[in-house]
């Protein structure tokens, strides 16, 4: 019921997005209500939800939007938090909630309340819906007062069919009014207002593209030209209207115009029952005893395993009685009679205990009726449908939850190799690579101490100064075999000098190349020592996906106990449906045993009456 | 222990049912129209997976393309959908024979693969729900009345 | 159809069956343990699927969409087709009125890469109409998201097509 609200105003939030985007980079609470669109407009509403409540902060829209998808999913009491909520939040921030988005919460509220059977918060909540100068709203509003008050509801002098033009509900609301006026004694005004009425029904088929969507029927969001009333509705609105003017002449004794009305009524219409039951009424009031004959025989054909052919039954013999046709009351009653004993065959057979295969197709046709007709059962095959769809989902679920379980022990066991064989090689490595670093930085130190280290030259000077030293040691040994080396000395002296004249000069291009090759070399250790961080927090991930396991397990857990409960949930709802099933069979039958026996009596009263006339026209012959 | 049992309960109770859900497809139509199934929700829908290559194929279109006609006012739609990777043998036949229901394209056989269509030609029926509901494989002529049945089945529901 | 009347007057008997309450909530529970339980799976799976370090995200959305009608998008990543789709009247529609459809999600390494997005569809004309636009990134620690754009260029009344990066959700 809530439902159809829903629709019309996710619409409505819809329109209010923004054409133009105000800036290149969005909201991130914009692009999670934007993307949550597009599952709603595929009508998936379901992921649409799960989409909106990733979003990291949540604005006004968004909340009216989550109520709506939850409305959508039948879920009204989460619905109805969010919606108290945002009309709490918005009557303390006084930021002004736009007033349309405003209505559009307080009509569903109130319309919630309804449902509860809390009249009168839904008055209160009625009473806070402000007109907003479109009056989109106006239709929902008119109609939820006239429930809430009903019958003491507004009329005004007469049909405000101008003002309700537009709005879907103007039917309903008319209809509701000529109701009303009907009760307060004034059927003929009532009757005036319907007539006036009826011809108006394709009117309402020129309605704004958005209020269309109080049909409930999603499809019709995606068609350029807009909303046009189904057919079906509109027939069944003017049956409705046609029913309700029948009913009035019927108060009123004008057996002659209700008589017109439903002589034509539609066979197929989901009225045609209460209009046939009618319609017999008023032909056995007016003694029409032909056309009533043949009202009760379609009332049999057309409304198998109703009341009213069962009543109808013992009816034709009956009415047949009242023609004064005894042999054929007696023939009738004896049909009757059978008719029951089949009735009683067929329902039995069809009344077998409903598998949930069996609720998705419908099951036999005794068990549609019952389930159709009957608002609580009606209620628990929704019910039963709902958790059938949410445990056909469970599977995939399941292989989800398999899916992420492989992979994460795939990721762990990575985890393993990177851990105990790859980390430690390489941190070996690297520890090496930067030892020896450091004992090369230490020994170029030092030599650097020494003026003209061996170890700071190489080519052709490193030869000669090695050449030189190898010389200069030559020295002391030559002065000790009693030499002249004086000579020998200055000369050494002075290559010594040249030497260091070269080292001087090219001193400072060789530190030059020494620092950039160590600088280099320091680089491209710390390069090494990065990646092999880096390695090492991926490394780290081993907690993590341990806790993601452990979530995993948790979940699937969760899965398997949700799914018990779905299931057991299931099985008690069907149970109560089988049960509440039974209780109709046995009422049923009872009525029928009843009936059988009413029926029987009729047919003994009759049988005495022709064995009677026949005994008069065989004395008569005889004398 | 236990929730291992109760697991094979639950999908022992999974495997009664009847329906599955029939594979969502968007497909290019004859028209250039992109068709998508799922939007479908709410219409019987009737798939006929065929190839031009395939007599018995050719001799039903004529009896779907009247199914079409008699049943799309009550909620009924009929598709065509052609298995072949070029298209133009069937494009010059649809050009000769030109039928009322739309025919879909599935040049890339991704809708033929995820029905597991392997005779030609193969029907599949969907309920209002979206779940599939019968499959014929081949055709012979006669196959026609079983579609109708099938359908009338379903609009009852 | 039942519903329909219903609102009428029949309604009221609804009303008084007001016990219906505890079924109710139970079951709301049950349907809100599902949705939690699939909030959660999605958290994991984008968290150990599509890890920030690897994850590429592209999505797509029109503004106005008067001087085109999309017809099909195709992805290519460095080459490769990586996503296609073909896009229904209804689809077309929930773009034109601000939806933003995830259109492709996947891993790529770290480096640079290259996306292609051809747009096929009709313009404004009626004429037939393809444009490939082309997107080079680098791929770092964090995720690429990437929404591509349709807009209405009101000056000379075509389309434009647009690569926007998204900053970190």
């Amino acid at each position: 019921m809530v439902q159809r609200l829903a629709p019309a105003f996710l619409l409505a939030l819809s329109i209010s997005l923004p054409w133009q985007s105000v800036s290149a980079q969005f909201e991130n609470g914009e692009k999670h209500y934007r993307q949550a669109a597009w599952s709603f407009y595929l009508q998936q509403p379901a992921q649409a939800l799960e989409t909106l409540q990733l979003a990291p902060e949540q604005d006004k829209r968004a909340q009216l939007l989550e109520a709506g998808l939850y409305l959508q999913l039948n879920m009204p009491q989460h619905a109805t938090t969010l919606l108290e909520d945002l009309l709490l939040k918005a009557e303390k921030d006084q930021e002004a909630l736009p007033q349309s988005l405003r209505n559009i919460a307080l009509l569903q509220l109130a319309r919630y309340q309804l449902e509860l059977g809390d009249k009168p918060s839904a008055k209160r909540y009625l009473s806070a819906v402000s007109e907003s100068d479109k009056g989109e709203w106006l239709g929902q509003q008119q109609l939820l007062n006239q429930l809430v008050n009903w019958p003491d509801i507004s009329i005004p002098n007469k049909p405000d069919f101008t003002l309700l033009a537009m709005q879907p509900e103007m039917p309903y609301i008319v209809s509701n009014q000529a109701l009303a006026l009907a009760r307060a004694q004034k059927s003929d005004i009532a009757l005036q207002w319907l007539a006036q009425l009826k011809p108006r029904l394709n009117d309402t088929a020129q309605q704004s593209f958005w209020s269309a969507l109080f049909s409930g029927q999603w499809r019709f969001l995606s068609q350029p030209e807009g909303f046009v009333y189904p057919a079906q509705e509109r027939q069944a609105l003017a049956d409705y209207i046609g029913l309700t003017q029948a009913q009035l002449h019927i108060e009123r004794q004008e057996f002659a115009a209700a008589d017109v009305i439903l002589a034509n009524f539609a066979a197929d219409s989901a009225l045609s029952g209460t209009a046939l039951s009618l319609y017999s009424h008023i032909l056995t009031e007016q003694r029409h005893i032909p056309a009533l004959l043949a009202v009760l025989q379609q009332q049999i054909k057309q409304q198998p395993f109703s009341q009213s052919a069962w009543q109808a039954a013992t009816r034709i013999g009956e009415q047949l009685e009242r023609a004064l046709q005894p042999r054929d009351a007696l023939g009738a009653y004896h049909w009757a009679e059978q008719y029951y004993e089949q009735q009683v065959q067929l329902i039995q057979q069809q009344a077998r205990p409903l598998q949930v295969s069996q609720l998705q197709q419908g099951g036999s046709q005794w068990q549609q009726l019952q389930l159709s007709s009957d608002n609580n059962l009606h209620r628990l095959q929704q019910d039963v449908l709902a958790l059938q769809q949410q445990l056909a989902d469970a599977p995939i679920r399941q292989q989800r939850l398999a899916q992420l379980q492989q992979v994460t022990e795939f990721k762990l066991v990575q985890q393993q190799q990177l851990l105990r064989t790859q980390l430690p090689q390489l941190t070996t490595k690297l520890q090496q690579l930067q030892q020896q670093f450091s004992q090369l930085q230490q020994h170029i130190e030092l030599a650097q101490q020494h003026p003209m280290d061996l170890a700071l030259w190489q080519g052709q000077p490193y030869e000669q100064l090695s050449r030189l030293e190898q010389a200069e040691q030559r020295l002391p040994l030559l002065k000790q075999s009693g030499r002249d080396v004086q000579g020998y000395a200055q000369r050494l002296q002075r290559l010594r000098s040249l030497l260091q004249w070269q080292y001087s000069n090219t001193a400072t291009e060789r530190n030059w190349q020494r620092t950039k090759q160590l600088q280099i070399l320091s680089e491209l250790l710390s390069n090494t020592e990065q990646q092999l961080t880096a390695l090492t927090l991926q490394g780290d991930q081993t907690a993590r996906l341990q806790q993601v396991q452990h979530q995993l397990a948790q979940l699937s857990a969760s899965q398997q106990q949700l799914n018990l409960a779905l299931l057991s949930r299931q099985q008690q709802l069907l149970a109560e449906l089988n049960q509440q099933l039974q209780q109709k069979l046995q009422q049923q039958l009872a009525g029928l045993t009843e009936l059988k026996r009413h029926n029987k009596e009729s047919m003994a009263r009759v049988m005495e009456k022709v064995l009677l006339t026949a005994d008069t026209t065989n004395s008569g012959a005889t004398l | 222990m236990k929730s291992s049992i109760l697991a094979v309960v639950f999908s022992l109770y999974c495997s009664l049912l009847h329906a599955a859900p029939a594979p969502d497809f968007t497909l290019k139509a004859l028209d250039g129209a992109n068709l998508r199934l799922a939007e479908q929700r709410g219409d019987i829908v009737l798939i006929n997976f065929w190839a031009s290559w395939c007599g018995p194929c050719i001799q039903e279109m004529p009896q779907l393309d009247k199914l079409a006609q008699k049943y799309q006012m009550l909620g009924v739609q009929v598709w065509g959908v052609n298995v072949e990777n070029d298209s133009a043998a069937a494009k010059a036949y649809l050009n000769k024979v030109q039928v009322q229901f739309p025919v879909l394209f599935d040049t890339d056989n991704s809708a033929s693969k995820a029905y597991q269509v392997e005779a030609m030609p193969t029907t599949v029926i969907i309920d209002k729900d979206g779940q599939l509901r019968t499959v014929h494989r081949g055709y012979k002529p006669g196959y026609e009345k079983k579609y109708e049945d099938d359908i009338k089945t379903l609009l009852r529901e | 159809m039942r519903t329909l009347f219903l609102t009428g007057l029949l309604w009221l008997s609804m009303l008084a069956s007001a016990e219906t309450e505890p079924v109710n909530t139970q079951l709301e529970q049950l349907k809100q343990q599902v949705i939690q339980l699939n909030r959660e799976l999605f958290l994991l799976e984008e968290e150990l699927l599509f890890p920030p370090e690897t994850q590429l995200a592209v999505y797509l959305s029109a503004d106005m969409g008067q001087f085109f009608q999309l017809d099909s998008v195709e992805l290519i990543l460095n080459d490769k087709p990586v996503e296609a789709h073909l896009y229904t009247t209804q689809q077309w529609d929930a773009l034109k009125r601000g939806a933003i459809q995830p259109l492709f999600k996947g891993n790529v390494k770290a480096g640079e890469h290259n996306l292609t997005a051809v747009f096929i569809g009709k313009g404004p004309d009626n004429r037939d109409y393809r444009r490939a636009v082309s997107y080079p990134f680098t791929k770092a620690e964090e995720a690429v998201l990437l929404e591509l754009q349709i807009k209405d260029r009101s000056s000379d009344y075509q389309p434009d097509f647009i690569v926007q990066p998204w900053s970190n959700d």
